[in-house]
């Protein structure tokens, strides 16, 4: 009986498929909106989600400023003079219990790199071994920065591979920043695009030891610290809190569990969700009228055909159902369209910008249901004039 | 507004098993409406209907429903068969509204039986006038119902197909199934075994048919 409805419904649409298609264009665009969007932010999420993920659920960072009132870093903060400086790591190191030794932190600096007369603007950093992890670079070519460049003061640097192909630089060779001298020991690639410690462009690494000279500063731009205790990663993070804050006198910086991040992001990408979810339903909305619309001139051209079916005895619930799946079938095709639509211009975002959009199965669920829901909705008022059409009349029906 | 027709008025009538009975009588007699009311397609505004001792007047629609699909079988004066759709699609339709197996055998049985085997595929737009009421003829059979109705069968036909159509008819009386039929045709009433005239919605003569 069902499969017969729908061999039936097929058939109807593909009989009059210019107007199925133009009746299901509105279908398409909305639910090709909803999954579109949708994916974009789903997308955006998962990259921060994984970058904030490399981190480590022990991961605690440090940041220059005080803390913003919703509890996230104070962007501003980063372009003032840093707060943190290198006696509070010694402080940390000596002081503080519940975390891992050695505490390494990044000091930032200014100033071109260049090669010859080649030069390229970004971001030199200063970092001790460990907080390379801070940047998520992984390292190509030669080497990273060792405990030894830090102790030694050496004059070397490590540059992203962009940077290199940018300067036509090979490890050996001789760069500068301003007046000093460095040789190239390493090249990077960084493994995450969105990433929440750097900015965007190219970064240069160098011993933490050399920037500070290079600053004539102990001023400290970034610190990572590991909690020893995974069961004990807030406790850690308030034992910072609160040595710094007694040593500083006030809480002058920001203490944050990246993972903490991810509950403020995961918000936002709800709320934009639920946001394209309304929008899209409007130009459902509209495209189910047009659904509405058509399904009864339909009935009233197939009045004869419902006279007939009720002549060799359909009931009025088999004809009610013959046209409300038909409606759901044309909503349903509309929905696998625009779907199918929404899928290929991920593709094409993925390929040629920067996002990586994400179609997950809860999208397609949603997209589907809400065809199918639309279908019910915008084709049971036809589906019952169809129903209670009366068969003496119907078959009189030119 | 206008005064109110009654399109039957206080009409009586009793129909036995394996009667073939036709319907005669001018245009907008009610001929028609009667059989539109025994063929539970319409509602009287009053009176009792009977079929086989049981009460069918106070039928819920979906009742009413199974006993056309289950009891009766029509044939229209048009015809009446779903455009774009084959005959042998047309002679499933009745199946489709009921349960049961072996569907594809009972309508290529009956098909056959109207003499159209080898049409089972085409549409009606494909098929003569008289192929077209075969296959309505076969839609009706194939359920295998107690009483035809038929709204003047041959109305839209030749002469010649039109006594090929009522041989059909003669066969299906033959086998033990209640024909009524309305008819225009006075030279096809030999066919019948009772002859009812009306006029004005009412029953102005009934006999019987010697033959």
């Amino acid at each position: 009986m069902l499969i017969d409805s729908l061999r039936s419904a097929l058939k109807s649409i593909w009989a009059n498929r210019l107007r199925s298609f133009l009746t299901i264009l509105g279908v398409i665009i909305g639910i090709y909106a909803v999954v579109t969007l949708l994916a974009a932010a789903q997308g955006v999420q998962k990259q921060i989600t994984s970058s904030v993920e490399d981190f480590g659920p022990k991961t605690i960072m440090i940041l220059p400023g005080e803390e913003a009132e919703n509890g996230t870093p104070n962007i501003t903060a980063n372009f003032a003079p840093s707060t943190l400086f290198v006696d509070d790591i010694i402080y940390l190191s000596q002081n503080a219990k519940l975390i891992d030794q050695p505490v390494d932190y990044a000091t930032f600096i200014g100033g071109l790199v260049s090669k010859g007369t080649t030069k390229i603007s970004g971001l030199p950093v200063g970092i001790t071994p460990g907080a390379a992890d801070l940047f998520s670079v992984v390292i190509k070519e030669g080497e990273g920065i060792s405990q030894e460049n830090v102790d030694k003061k050496e004059k070397v640097i490590v540059i992203s591979k962009n940077a290199a192909e940018k300067l036509g630089a090979t490890i050996g060779d001789e760069l500068s920043i301003g007046a000093n001298n460095f040789k190239l020991t390493g090249i990077f690639e960084i493994e995450q695009e969105l990433n929440l410690t750097s900015s965007s462009g190219d970064m240069f690494l160098i011993p933490v030891t050399v920037a500070n000279e290079i600053n004539q500063s102990e001023q400290v731009n970034r610190v990572v610290v590991y909690a020893k205790d995974i069961n004990k990663v807030d406790e850690a993070r308030e034992e910072v809190k609160n040595l710094l804050t007694a040593k500083h006198g006030s809480t002058d910086f920001t203490v944050l569990k990246p993972t903490d991040l991810l509950e403020t992001i995961n918000q936002i990408t709800d709320v934009l969700a639920y946001m394209v979810v309304g929008i899209a339903s409007i130009s459902l909305l509209v495209g189910g009228i047009g659904i509405s619309n058509i399904m009864l001139v339909t009935v009233a051209e197939r009045t004869r055909e419902i006279g007939i079916r009720k002549a060799v005895g359909a009931t009025e619930g088999a004809i009610l159902l013959q046209f409300l799946i038909e409606a759901v079938l044309l909503t349903v095709i509309g929905s696998v369209i625009g779907l199918l639509m929404a899928y290929g211009t991920s593709l094409l975002a993925a390929k040629y910008s920067p996002l990586e959009p994400l179609i997950t199965l809860q999208t397609i669920g949603i997209a589907l249901s809400m065809g199918g829901i639309a279908g019910i909705v915008f084709g049971l008022f036809p589906a019952i004039r169809a129903a209670r059409k009366n068969p003496v009349e119907a078959l009189r029906f030119e | 507004m206008g005064e109110t027709i009654h399109a039957l008025d206080n009409l009586s009538l009793e129909i036995g098993s394996g009667e073939f009975i036709a319907i005669i009588g001018p245009s907008g007699c009610g001929k028609s409406t009667l059989l539109n009311i025994l063929g539970l397609l319409d509602t009287p505004d009053g009176g009792e209907y009977t079929i086989d001792g049981k009460r069918v007047d106070d039928l819920s629609n979906k009742q009413r429903a199974r006993f056309r699909n289950e009891v009766f079988g029509f044939v229209f004066q048009s015809f009446n068969l779903l455009p774009r759709t084959s005959a042998y699609d047309n002679v499933l339709l009745p199946l489709k509204y009921r349960k049961g197996d072996s569907r594809d055998q009972k309508v290529r049985e009956v098909l056959a039986s109207v003499g159209l085997s080898d049409r089972l595929k085409s549409r009606p737009n494909q098929l003569s006038g008289g192929q077209q009421q075969r296959v309505a003829i076969a839609r009706a059979l194939v359920n295998e119902p107690k009483i035809i109705l038929a709204d003047e069968p041959t109305g839209n036909l030749d002469t010649k197909t039109g006594l090929e159509i009522m041989d059909l008819f003669k066969e299906i009386h033959r086998i033990g199934t209640t024909v009524v039929m309305v008819t225009h045709n006075n030279e096809l009433l030999h066919y019948a075994t009772r002859v009812i005239a009306m006029k004005d919605g009412k029953i102005v003569e009934d006999r019987k048919n010697a033959n």
